[in-house]
């Protein structure tokens, strides 16, 4: 077993250790193998020019190294896919048009044919049983199937399982849908007499009857003879003609019949994994998200891995969401294309003529290390500062922080304002200044968490975590090394929590939802100076209400609005009369109807606000540059 | 002493009679629980290879949850002794076999250029009863012995008579008459009778290999699928562990599908990270480069369609895999990969030598038993070999550093007597320096032009070194003179994806660096392959292929020189003709024995002086 290794040996599997790169058009077959793939789901340059693509935009992808272009827009209209497959091939890129793997109908043609999830569940969309979802489905894919085997550069499709549907889904597409079309098909299978089923009561009616594996067996097979019978269409044109299927590792439906059937020797199953979009959670540095995002794309891989299936992993990225900031979703692209076979971005977020150059400057730097296959480009130090408010504010404004007036020390004992779930609060610290916030734990029912929080620094370092026995105080007291804004995110789990003192002030996070628990006398925010109208919204938890009163600065109401057993959320908005510049302050209390008892309300604070709430006037932050 | 420490308290523990150890969860093998196998040549050849249940328990407390006697797989009894040792132990139990048979009778392999060699062709019947009743006999045990998983099988090609190209490794297509006869029958085809050498060639005239290819690899399917049904019927769940990964023709096309199974997923056996890529390398860009080398073959099976858990592997023979580096290594490969193997080879079972490699096992697997992979990352704690930083010059001749080349070619130099000869054993500027030219041939690591090697190699050759970039170096490493070439990717007459095979180059242009030899000439070389470049600006195509592919691009760079030759130098056999005075020609314009200054210092002395 004295392997001949080393230097001279890793050539003994070469082809595959390939690290050759070319500038020019990557040759088809080496797609996603030695040349990794970098899509590019476009849903920026689009819009400049009225949701179609122009040979600009293609051009920019091609320059920008993508190698895939995949338009949001314009895949139901194939003279519009034969043109761009056109500019891709005289840009030497690569083309896959990008359909929904979901057909939407609210008509009558489509009653007992739409998905029905298990609890009963009917949405707007064509059943994944039905005849009309799959003769649609075949139209698109086969035509681009023809059109590939014209031309090469069409290499395949982006299926999008997302599951976009208003009403009461359970998931993505597909879960077993309990339509009237499935279970014609498994009765007449079973030789069955069905009674008439009210939708809520399909899956346990089959339960009870010891009928429901069966039904689960029957769909998936239906499901698969489905795929089937597409992959044979399509191949009939072109074997080497690809599916690309979000959101992997994927639903029922891409497990079950997508994964065996879609996915072949010649053409390889493209799993388009969304779980690295971001950051994946609030306040982590890059380096930590990268990290972890590595670490989820190594474990999605398991799943067709275990499959045995032909397949690609491909990971994602998505700068709408919070946290995915130019700098980071380019170290993003490399740190994806090292341990998977590419990247793909849903490229939506940024504005073309604003925010979109940063992103694409940094799209461009990624796709240069990926083709060298300089994967050690991640580790670089940043570039662009990295602080806690690229995670907390809208990214179209750069720059923008938080600061309190009242940094002087002294200890305010607030009063009780109790918090529930996982939430966010920034404390203003002065270089040198020790620091003493006194958390107590609030035991609800048996629930046995204790209160675990957790600190950071202004630059996103972890300063220091612990945990508050159930029942306990304590207080958390540090020294910072640097100013500004810390913070400290808490949880109790199912239990409360408050703040009873502290020397620094102390802001709620509520530019996202804020977690409240019972009625609180008041909660209090400073208007922007000039700021002439705002809105609050709050959201209340099944079976409990709320009650939303704002107060002027005099503490004279001057709105309110409740959440009622039919309508979960409220919004107030509120003019600020000539108040602008003054501290205001919320009441949460019960509605007129329902209980505020042992549930938790959410609060959202218009974005226009310092997205904070503080439980003492002196103690209200401002928005600084 | 902590090895020491680690023998006593075995010791100690097998006196106080401890009941049996619990094994770990199966399904957790390779999922939360990382494979850490150790396949051992050192604990039990210490006690003429027997295994005892203090080897299974000293294994065990190091971490290890895989057992791979080296020795033992051909002997059922033994086998199932020791799977039992290593169940009591909590281990779980791999037998080691080989994929391959020496040959007694006929049915040899024959290599695609009829090369013959003394081992079984993958048709052979024999080769295959012999695996067959093996592995049956593993997996009857394993019915019994829940700790034993699977058997290990070697397809590494150890006759010496191997072929010297890659692949080389067991199999490959065999050319055998026994299969060939097989194929006509099926075809219904007359077929002459041929000497080995001339059996590819007619297959491939008469536009038959294709369907040879397939039939051969259909005739293996159906063998190893006859196997995995057989062991089926005893234990669905008994695993085929394969090496090496990424793996032979036989292996891919058709041991992975056929022994692949949802309750047995085929192992797969990475060797091409036993060590660090090159001796004299850092750690840390050392396990960078066995990242990117094992992510590529993990890469390189995903699209098969085969149940399979993939495995970094470990050699501590080769002497750039220290103790350290090992378990840092374990760490980086386990991170990534469903675990690692370390075929465990080289280390005496001593308490300094078994002892360093056995404490940081124990560490790497303590980590990654916890899903914890921290340990790659730290700083080093041991002294590193980082290479020669002097040459020992004897002469005043001009000094020659040759990497990759064979003695053959060592030897030549020495005669040839222009040059002092060295091999290049360091990779630092101030080394580097100490020579006029250096030649890498094969030096073939996937590393970045900004990488600490490149930005050397560069600073070199600017401040006048020759430097030769050999055969597939400059494809592996990212072009460090991209304004000279840059790899270039065949399109006609392809071997392995880079190389362009049985073609005679011409002379492009005439150049100081070929000496004499004229525009258009035309010549054979004496290895069958090479890669292209594309030139940059400032490079010279100086040869090419009858193809019109760059071969040979030169320029000055700085006060230096640099070539790109995309030959292999006196592969098997010294070179001769117009290609032995053009390497000549190349090592002494490289050296600026043909009396041209440096660019630079030319060009300084063309300046009117200063006033």
């Amino acid at each position: 077993m004295r392997f001949c290794v080393g230097i001279a040996a890793v050539m003994g599997f070469a082809t595959a250790l390939g690290v050759l790169e070319e500038a020019e058009a990557a040759q088809r077959e080496r797609l996603g193998r030695e040349d990794k793939w970098r899509i590019v789901v476009d849903k920026v340059m689009q819009p400049e020019a009225g949701w179609v693509t122009e040979e600009w935009m293609v051009k920019a992808a091609s320059d920008a190294g993508f190698n895939v272009f995949c338009p949001r827009e314009g895949a139901r209209n194939l003279d519009a896919v034969r043109q761009v497959t056109a500019w891709c091939q005289k840009y030497g890129i690569y083309h896959m048009p990008w359909i929904r793997g979901t057909l939407g109908t609210d008509g009558a043609e489509a009653d007992g044919k739409r998905v029905v999830w298990s609890g009963g569940g009917e949405q707007a969309l064509w059943s994944i049983n039905s005849d009309e979802f799959w003769e649609w489905t075949h139209e698109y894919i086969g035509a681009y199937a023809q059109m590939s085997a014209e031309n090469e550069h069409v290499i395949g499709v982006f299926l999008d399982y997302e599951n976009y549907a208003a009403g009461a889904r359970e998931g993505n597409a597909y879960g077993l849908s309990y339509d009237d079309v499935i279970l014609a098909r498994f009765a007449e299978a079973k030789d069955l007499a069905l009674p008439d089923l009210p939708l809520a009561q399909r899956k346990t009616w089959l339960q009870k009857k010891g009928l429901h594996d069966a039904f689960s067996t029957l769909q998936i097979q239906h499901w698969r003879e489905r795929c089937r019978a597409l992959r044979q269409a399509v191949d009939a044109h072109n074997p080497s003609f690809q599916f690309c299927i979000y959101p992997a590792p994927g639903t029922l439906f891409m497990r079950e019949a997508a994964y065996p059937e879609w996915g072949t020797e010649q053409a390889p199953l493209i799993l388009a994994d969304p779980s690295t979009y971001g950051r994946p959670a609030r306040f982590l540095t890059q380096a930590d998200s990268l990290t972890e995002n590595r670490r989820k794309l190594v474990g999605g891989m398991n799943v067709p891995k275990d499959a045995g299936i032909h397949f690609m992993y491909a990971g994602g990225i998505d700068p709408i969401v919070q946290g995915a900031d130019p700098e980071f979703c380019g170290k993003n692209a490399v740190a994806i294309s090292d341990v998977t076979d590419g990247y793909w971005i849903f490229y939506e977020g940024p504005t073309y003529r604003k925010d979109h150059p940063e992103y694409w400057k940094w799209f461009t730097w990624a796709n240069g290390h990926i083709v060298r296959g300089n994967y050690p480009a991640q580790y670089e130090p940043r570039e662009t500062d990295e602080n806690w408010t690229l995670d907390l504010f809208d990214r179209q404004i750069p720059g923008r922080s938080l600061r309190a007036a009242d940094t002087s020390g002294k200890t305010v004992t607030y009063p009780q304002a109790r918090l529930r779930g996982q939430n966010t609060l920034f404390l203003a610290c002065r270089k040198g200044q020790a620091v003493e916030v006194e958390l107590k734990h609030h035991p609800l029912a048996k629930y046995p968490s204790p209160l675990s929080w957790e600190l950071w620094n202004p630059g996103m370092k972890s300063l220091a975590a612990g945990t508050i026995p159930r029942g306990a105080a304590d207080v958390v007291s540090f020294i910072p090394t640097v100013d500004g804004i810390h913070v400290l995110r808490a949880s109790a789990g199912g239990c409360a929590y408050s703040v009873l003192r502290s020397n620094v002030p102390v802001g709620l996070y509520a530019g996202q939802k804020l977690s409240l628990f019972l009625g609180i006398e008041r909660l209090y925010f400073k208007i922007p100076t000039g700021m002439q109208t705002f809105a609050v919204t709050a959201f209340d938890a099944v079976q409990e209400t709320i009650r939303v009163n704002v107060l002027n600065a005099r503490g004279e109401q001057v709105a309110t609005g409740q959440t009622d057993l039919t309508d979960r959320a409220v919004g107030v908005k509120v003019q600020t009369l000539g108040h602008a510049g003054e501290v205001w302050s919320l009441e949460l209390t019960k509605a007129d109807e329902g209980h505020l008892e042992d549930y938790w309300i959410k609060l959202e604070l218009d974005a226009k606000l310092p997205p904070t709430l503080s439980l003492a006037p002196e103690h209200v932050f401002e928005l600084a540059q | 002493m902590k090895v020491q420490f680690a023998f006593v308290a075995g010791a100690l523990a097998a006196c106080c009679a401890v009941a049996q150890a619990q094994l770990p969860p199966r399904e957790a093998l390779g999922a939360s629980d990382k494979y850490r196998v150790l396949v051992d040549k050192v604990i039990s050849k210490a006690n003429g290879w027997v295994f005892t249940k203090e080897h299974m328990r000293e294994i065990r407390e190091a971490g290890f949850n895989v057992v791979c006697p080296r020795r033992g797989g051909y002997d059922p009894a033994r086998s199932r002794k020791q799977a039992l040792m290593a169940q009591e132990e909590g281990l779980y139990f791999v037998s080691w076999i080989r994929g391959s048979l020496e040959a007694e009778g006929n049915v040899k392999m024959v290599w695609q250029d009829g090369k013959e060699q003394n081992i079984c062709s993958p048709n052979s019947d024999k080769l295959w009863d012999m695996i067959t009743r093996l592995i049956v006999e593993h997996a009857k045990i394993s019915a019994d012995v829940p700790a034993f998983i699977g058997t290990f099988l070697d397809y590494e090609n150890y006759a010496p008579d191997k072929p010297s190209v890659s692949p080389h490794n067991c199999y490959e297509l065999s050319y055998d008459q026994k299969i060939l006869r097989e194929f006509a029958a099926a075809q219904k085809i007359e077929m002459p009778t041929l000497a080995p050498a001339e059996r590819y060639p007619w297959l491939a005239r008469k536009e038959l290999h294709a369907r040879f290819r397939q039939f051969q690899i259909q005739s293996w399917r159906a063998r190893a699928r006859k196997l995995r049904q057989q062991v089926d019927s005893i234990n669905p769940r008994f695993q085929f562990i394969l090496y090496p990964a990424p793996g032979t023709l036989l292996m891919t096309e058709a041991l992975y599908p056929e022994w692949g199974t949802r309750e047995a997923p085929v192992v797969l056996a990475d060797p091409y990270t036993y060590q660090r890529p090159w001796e004299f390398m850092a750690e840390a860009p050392a396990l960078a480069l066995n990242r990117i080398t094992l992510l590529r073959g993990m890469a390189s099976v995903r699209p098969r369609g085969v149940r399979h858990q993939y495995l970094g592997g470990i050699d501590p023979i080769a002497r750039s895999a220290d103790p350290e580096f090992c378990g840092k290594n374990a760490s980086m490969l386990a991170h990534l990969s469903d675990g690692y193997w370390v075929f465990y080879e080289g280390p005496k079972y001593t308490a300094k030598d078994h002892g360093a490699y056995f404490e940081w096992f124990r560490r790497a697997n303590k980590e990654i038993a916890q899903g914890i992979f921290e340990l790659q990352h730290l700083p080093r704690a041991t002294p590193e070999n980082l290479g020669r930083t002097t040459v020992d010059r004897k002469t005043d001749k001009p000094q020659l550093g040759l990497f990759g080349m064979k003695s053959r070619m060592f030897e030549a130099q020495i005669t040839e007597g222009t040059f002092e000869v060295h091999n290049v054993e360091g990779m630092s500027l101030g080394y580097l320096q100490q020579f006029q030219v250096v030649v890498l041939q094969n030096f073939n690591m996937p590393i970045a032009a900004n990488s600490e090697t490149s930005r050397n190699l560069r600073a070199y050759v600017e401040q006048g070194g020759g430097l030769l970039l050999g055969h597939d170096t400059g494809w592996f490493m990212e072009s460090i003179f991209p304004e000279v070439a840059a790899r270039d990717v065949p399109t006609k007459k392809v071997e392995w994806g880079r190389h362009v095979v049985e073609t005679d180059l011409v002379v492009a242009e005439p150049h100081p660096c070929l000496g004499d030899a004229v525009k258009g000439r035309r010549f054979p070389t004496e290895f069958r392959d090479h890669m292209i470049f594309k030139a940059g600006p400032v490079g010279r195509i100086v040869i090419q292929n009858t193809l019109g592919d760059p071969v040979v691009v030169v320029a000055d760079v700085g006060k230096g020189r640099v070539v790109f030759s995309g030959c292999y130098y006196g592969y098997s056999k010294p070179l001769s003709g117009l290609e032995e005075s053009v390497f000549q020609s190349m090592l002494n314009w490289l050296g600026r024995l043909d009396g041209a200054l440096p660019q630079a210092a030319a060009l300084d002395e063309s300046r009117p002086a200063p006033e």
